[in-house]
């Protein structure tokens, strides 16, 4: 059995039947494995992300998703992440008011009493926190703002890989998490992923740019046109898209 | 409405008799209390329950750091002019209350390095403070009691002088009226840290007159209204000097049958020139049936100035509940620390640590759902 498995997905966006976006995608991730999906803008990358983390609005009308034999399609988003999904966003929501460092105890024990952990002791938290954050090069003065107020674009994606390595997720699905970075912040968020990669855990990545393929090494990559998969291979795909883009594919 | 139109008697206290504020003041208490601003402030509350409060027995409020070099703390002088400083026409209601009940007068004439604490164990004394050119002072203010209540004080500050003024009220069972006018001088500068729990009615008048050139104005202000409870919150910032300027940020979360006013007027007079405004009303209402009022005003009177001024009523945002969500967040617990992030961003100053639990206390008895 596959870590996540998408089977004949089919999902719609909107109001009352909505739009149909995805139609008939199949996706099978080993646990172990990266795997990036391209394709043009508005093909439906973001629709997935948000189909498998269950953001209301978007819903799936046929087919199956699960993670690690665990049936996604029937969990509330919190329930998802609790069962090991992470989305990194393309867009990083700002909360103001609420301090990062709040944000991310909030989130580490709500996961910790789902899986019946104990929930880590506050000053060891702070401890491993200020640590990561220095290791994705994000001052420790960002975990007393506000969570993502006032943060660059390229602060916001760094967060969202320091989420990932907290968390320590089964699934990443992280969302043009380089888009917007410079070539130095790209390399430390790539960094960041490869740390967090194992054989237990799985990776999908989101993008746009052969570039981030060059720092993390995919298993597969697929392209993403008009709802569903229209081609799979391993990461010269990527080299060729760059050169040819997706017009000869479709 | 029609309790309005009931004239409160008042009789003038000898120390008023002499004074220029003495001088017609029954009069012009009469006029003022048929004034449509008068009507207006009352809308949402009548005015009834809060001037049924002067029947009550005033005690002296307790005081702590008043025994600083700098301090002279006078309990009914024999004389004292507040022409300047009590305004009948604004607050005819506060001026009774000045009238009903012995005073306490507090100058300060030397920086205050520890801050100058009032606590109220019921309804008390009016209380005047004077802050003198280039002073700095911190001003607290703690309600000890649970009991109906009221407070009156006026603030006068002199030229350059800095006030930072902070309030916690968080008992949520009596009737509670607080009444404060702030007269700030030239390049003074006053700052309100306002944290609030409503009551079955707590009604918070301020008024600040910016009459110096210069003078600053800051007015922080979080609200939480716990299901079936009240507050009235009506503030008025006049702009008179030049060069003078306003900045409020008002938050407020209503629960579900809880009830708030927001009334927020700005005036800006004909002399002040180069003026800056700004306020903010934000509302969130929990539940289908929290009832929100909220009316920003802005008079202005000169066309040489900058204001910025808006007042909003809604929801959580679902897209910030999302992301919590997403994180492994319940959604109750993901809303609770949405309200408290809403409110904490209006919660700064001496009284901070102990207003944000207190705050917050009645979202962890609610659902959330
Ligand atoms: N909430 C929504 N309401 C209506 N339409 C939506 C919504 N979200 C996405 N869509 C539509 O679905 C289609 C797919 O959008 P999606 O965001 O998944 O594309 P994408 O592949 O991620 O594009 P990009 O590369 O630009 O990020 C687009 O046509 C988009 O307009
Ligand atoms: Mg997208």
């Amino acid at each position: 059995m596959s870590l996540l498995d998408v089977r004949d997905l089919h999902a719609s966006v909107g109001e009352d039947d909505g739009q149909a976006i995805l139609k008939g995608l199949n996706l099978q991730i080993q646990a172990g494995e990266v795997h990036a999906i391209m394709g043009p803008n508005g093909s439906g990358k973001s629709t997935l992300a948000n189909i498998l983390s269950g953001r209301p609005g978007y819903r799936v009308t046929r087919g199956t998703l699960s993670l690690d034999s665990e049936d996604l399609a029937v969990l509330e988003p919190h329930e998802r992440a609790q069962a090991g999904l992470f989305l990194a966003f393309q867009y990083p929501v700002e909360i103001p008011g609420v301090s990062n460092m709040e944000f991310l105890k909030a989130s580490t024990d709500s996961l910790a009493k789902a899986r019946n952990a104990e929930q880590p002791d506050a000053a060891a938290f702070v401890r491993h926190v200020r640590t990561l954050a220095e290791s994705l090069d994000l001052d420790p003065q960002f975990l007393k703002r506000g969570v993502n107020e006032g943060f660059s674009g390229g602060e916001k994606k760094r967060n969202e890989i320091l989420q990932l390595l907290l968390l320590d997720p089964k699934m990443a699905v992280l969302d043009e998490t380089d888009s917007g970075l410079d070539i130095d912040a790209l390399k430390v968020v790539a960094e960041g992923v490869n740390r967090y990669r194992n054989d237990n855990n799985g990776v999908l990545l989101i993008t746009h740019y052969q570039r981030l393929l060059d720092y993390i090494v995919p298993d597969v990559v697929h392209v993403l046109a008009d709802g569903q998969i229209i081609q799979s291979g391993d990461k010269n795909l990527a080299l060729e898209l760059e050169a040819k883009g997706y017009t000869w594919l479709t | 409405m029609a309790d309005l139109d009931v004239v409160e008697p008042i009789t003038l206290p000898n120390w008023l008799t002499d004074t220029p504020l003495g001088e017609g003041a029954i009069e012009r208490y009469e006029r003022a209390l048929a004034r449509p601003s008068h009507r207006e402030r009352w809308k949402y509350t009548r005015v009834k329950k809060i001037t049924g409060l002067r029947s009550l027995p005033a005690i002296r409020p307790d005081l702590s750091g008043h025994e600083q070099a700098g301090i002279v703390v006078t309990e009914n002088p024999d004389h004292l002019d507040l022409a300047d400083l009590v305004s009948i026409q604004r607050a005819p209601e506060a001026f009774a209350q000045l009238c009903t009940q012995p005073l306490l007068h507090i100058a300060v004439s030397a920086d205050l390095s520890q801050p100058l604490h009032l606590s109220y164990r019921g309804s008390s004394w009016p209380v005047i403070i004077d802050a003198a050119p280039n002073v700095k002072l911190t001003l607290t203010e703690a309600y000890e009691s649970d009991q109906a209540q009221q407070q009156t004080l006026w603030l006068r500050l002199g030229a350059n002088s800095l006030v930072t003024h902070a309030r916690n009220s968080f008992y949520s069972t009596a009737l509670h009226w607080q009444f404060v006018s702030v007269q700030a001088h030239a390049h003074s500068h006053y700052r309100l840290h306002n944290h609030a729990l409503a009551s079955s009615l707590r009604r918070q008048d301020t008024q600040i007159q910016l009459v110096g050139d210069g003078a600053h104005a800051e007015l922080n202000s979080a609200v939480m209204v716990a299901e079936r409870l009240n507050l009235d919150q009506q503030i008025t910032i006049e702009h008179i000097g030049a060069q003078t300027s306003s900045h409020q940020r008002v938050h407020n979360i209503i629960a579900d049958r809880g009830q708030s006013t927001f009334n927020g007027r700005i005036h800006i007079h004909n002399g002040a020139k180069k003026s800056n405004a700004q306020l903010s009303n934000k509302n969130i209402g929990l539940g289908a049936s929290a009832t929100i009022n909220t009316k920003p005003e802005l008079e202005i009177y000169n066309d040489d100035v900058s204001c910025a001024h808006g007042a909003t009523i809604g929801r959580l945002d679902d897209s910030q509940l999302f992301y919590l969500c997403s994180r492994g967040v319940a959604p109750a617990a993901a809303r609770r620390l949405l309200c408290e992030g809403f409110l904490h961003q209006c919660v700064d100053g001496p009284l901070a640590d102990t207003a944000r639990p207190a705050l917050i206390g009645p979202l962890q008895d609610m659902s959330m759902a």
